[in-house]
């Protein structure tokens, strides 16, 4: 199935490449295409990604949410400050 | 003493003389430097009912013992004054140059108190201090006063702190600017220096600021170096600033939207979320702009060419800026926010407390509230670009019905009397970008806090925000926490510290850089009580003033206050009592009175002046 991704603030920047449309096997929750699409670099500090946020078609969502075929999916994470 | 240039500059604007005095050691051990010298000082200069915006009002430039000195993020000072928006304490920080500058020229603060008869400001060279006339820069803006201020002492490297034309017309969104486009933004101090008619403080130094322990200044920067290299928080910030995660706040639910009754993933949507904050104005990017000594340098300077607005010169919004002027309106109109922050940074006005008001204004025009004729014609729409920078425009100068709303949206409820059901505000100031919905813990600083409605007071509020607490909406047992986190923002603010040094990823990087600044010990234990004796200080002069927890107030919306029925936040409804209660057992306040414990103050030192003002008969 293939789902779209956008992601603001600070996710962006644990992109491996900028990625509009993934391709991912059929059931495939959202902690399912984190691990697809983040970097796995261990020189950057990855802890900050436990307080990413989720929409799936607009709706709150966790990481067990169970994706479908052209869900539109946002993904963010505050920049810590303001 | 090392870490402080050990003397301060006492200003009687009424008399015209200058004093000097010696900083005391103990006041510095005891207070630290910041609002806790500050609150220290107006306390004993101030008597209680002081008119703000009179003669008796004291109004300080404070800097802390890190201010100027090799320590990363040390560019920070605070003008302390007493609020005449709140009626209350105020203290407001500012990075940039001017602080470390004050440093240089030989003092730790300057306290200006009485009223000069016509406009002055105020020159410090090296130690030499002067009244000087400022006749022919009043009505200046803040950058113009910064430039011929400059021109006319022929010294390219003065460093200013200037109130524009709204400070000068004593509006009470008002704020002095530093550097062009730093500013010590909230409570009204641009009001407080133009009720003095101080126009501006232009310092220029050579000193230096000795450390007890250079070395370990240099190893701890190195640390931080290193860590920033991995972080990539920190990386996002020196790239975009803090306003790259606007959009990201303005759909998560941390940004308010739509004077606080909106909800961004449904109000802004993803698709115009993505225009927001610097992720859509760096195009406009000069070159980045760091304040002293920083390694993360979240600003930038930016020249419009295109649209609306071109600004020849002008700053990248922050954060805060961008979510007042951006989701507060719902204006995805980025020039809009280019344009009112330029206004802003020019005439000296809150951003904050500007977008504020705006909102309010324009939830009162679609409730009928205000007409369009009581706005001078102006289609007050939510996102309406034009109306949102024409508006600012009035209030920039006093015009129409800009001349009521430039004292801030709790005056102007009040002045035509209405609309106070759709204000947002914490003791009569417009709250901050961060919504208590998402931070629970902010509704406890924003409502009790000794400065009200702000965001960088500390708290479990704002981690709340940033960090993963699955179990944040319970309100029980927070006191200690809340307490704890309250008393380490005081040390940080106090430690003439940039509060973004939290991206250091060093947890204790202030008692470090403390300890090896000034050469005494700062344990973690240190640090706590001097936060509590400066939060105790700061709220003995509240009580001073008779405010009682009950004057203390937060609009109902930002507390869930009826809750949000969609959105990632729907549902959530803040226990404010719960939460102030526990904070103030924690902190051993009483809850009727305000009152802290005589034995809690016994034990912090350093206030037995207080304990007899409040238990004495
Ligand atoms: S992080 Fe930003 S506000 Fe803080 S000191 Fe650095 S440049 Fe200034």
């Amino acid at each position: 199935m293939k789902v779209t991704l956008k992601a603001f603030g600070l996710a962006s920047f644990y992109l491996r490449e900028k990625l509009e449309s993934i391709e991912l096997p059929a059931g495939a929750t959202i902690a399912d295409l984190l691990e697809a699409v983040t970097i796995k670099d261990t020189d950057r500090d990855l802890s900050l990604l436990s307080a990413a946020k989720f929409f799936v078609n607009g709706k709150s969502a966790g990481r067990d949410t169970v994706l479908h075929d052209g869900d539109e999916i946002i993904f963010l994470l505050h920049l810590a400050g303001g | 003493m090392h870490g402080y240039a050990g003397k301060m500059l006492f200003v009687d604007l009424t008399h015209g003389i200058l004093t000097e005095k010696p900083l005391p050691e103990k006041l510095a051990r005891l207070f630290l430097g910041g609002y806790g010298i500050g609150a220290r000082i107006l306390y004993d200069m101030m008597p209680p009912g002081a008119d703000p915006l009179g003669p008796e009002s004291v109004l300080g430039f404070v800097t802390g013992p890190c201010t100027g000195t090799k320590a990363f993020f040390g560019s920070r000072y605070t003008l302390v004054h007493k609020s005449p928006v709140t009626g209350g304490w105020n203290d407001a920080n500012s990075g940039g140059y001017f602080g470390p500058e004050i440093k240089k020229a030989g003092y730790d603060a300057v306290f200006v108190s009485g009223m000069a008869a016509k406009p002055v400001y105020l020159l410090i060279r090296d130690g030499r201090a002067e009244i000087r006339d400022a006749s022919h820069l009043w009505g200046k803006d803040t950058k113009e006063t910064w430039r011929l201020l400059q021109e006319e002492l022929k010294q390219p490297k003065l460093r200013v702190v200037a109130i524009g034309p709204a400070g000068e017309k004593m509006s009470l969104l008002s704020c002095p600017i530093n550097d062009g486009h730093r500013a010590p933004g909230r409570g009204g101090g641009g009001a407080v220096m133009g009720a003095k008619m101080l126009k501006a403080v232009a310092v220029y130094g050579t000193g230096e600021i000795t450390v007890a322990d250079p070395q370990k200044v240099t190893e701890i920067n190195k640390k931080i170096a290193a860590n920033l290299k991995k972080n990539p928080g920190a990386h996002a910030f020196g790239q975009m600033g803090t306003g790259g995660g606007t959009g990201a706040s303005a759909l998560s639910g941390d940004t308010p939207v739509k004077n606080w009754a909106g909800v961004g993933i449904r109000d802004i949507g993803p698709e115009k979320a993505e225009l927001l904050g610097s992720a859509n104005l760096d195009k406009y990017k000069l070159k980045k702009y760091a304040c002293y000594n920083c390694p993360l340098g979240c600003g930038a300077e930016y020249k419009v060419t295109d649209g609306r607005w071109p600004l020849e010169q002008t700053e990248r919004p922050e954060y805060e800026t961008a979510g007042a002027f951006g989701a507060l309106l719902l204006n995805t109109e980025e020039d809009v926010v280019l344009k009112c922050n330029d206004i802003c940074n020019r005439y000296g006005l809150d951003t904050i407390s500007t977008g504020g008001t705006i909102a309010w204004a324009m939830e009162c025009y679609e409730n009928g509230v205000l007409t369009r004729e009581e706005l001078d014609g102006i289609d007050l729409t939510w996102g309406n670009g034009e109306a949102i920078a024409a508006l600012t425009q009035k209030i920039a100068d006093q015009e129409g019905c800009g001349a009521v709303l430039a004292h801030g949206s709790a005056y102007a409820a009040q002045k035509w009397g209405k609309g106070s059901e759709y204000l947002q505000v914490a003791s009569g100031i417009e709250l901050p970008m961060h919504d208590p919905r998402l931070g629970p813990g902010l509704a406890r600083t924003y409502q009790y806090d000794p400065t009200p409605g702000r965001h960088v007071k500390g708290g479990i509020g704002l981690p709340q925000v940033f960090g993963a607490f699955p179990d944040k909406y319970d309100f029980s047992n927070t006191g200690e926490m809340d307490v704890a986190a309250t008393a380490a923002q005081e040390v940080e603010n106090c430690a003439g510290l940039c509060t973004f040094m939290i991206q250091s990823g060093i947890p204790d990087a202030k008692e470090q850089y403390l300890a090896a600044v000034t050469g005494w010990t700062f344990t973690r234990e240190d640090s706590y009580e001097t936060g509590l004796r400066i939060l105790n200080m700061r709220h003995a002069f509240n009580l001073r003033e008779g405010l009682k927890p009950a004057d203390f107030t937060l609009s109902p919306r930002a507390a869930g206050k009826p809750p949000l029925a969609e959105g990632p936040l729907a549902g959530v409804e803040i226990d404010t009592e719960q939460l102030a209660k526990n904070f103030f057992l924690k902190v051993e306040w009483d809850l009727a009175t305000g009152k802290p414990s005589p034995e809690s103050l016994q034990r912090l030192g350093g206030l037995d002046d207080v304990i007899k003002d409040l238990y004495s008969v």
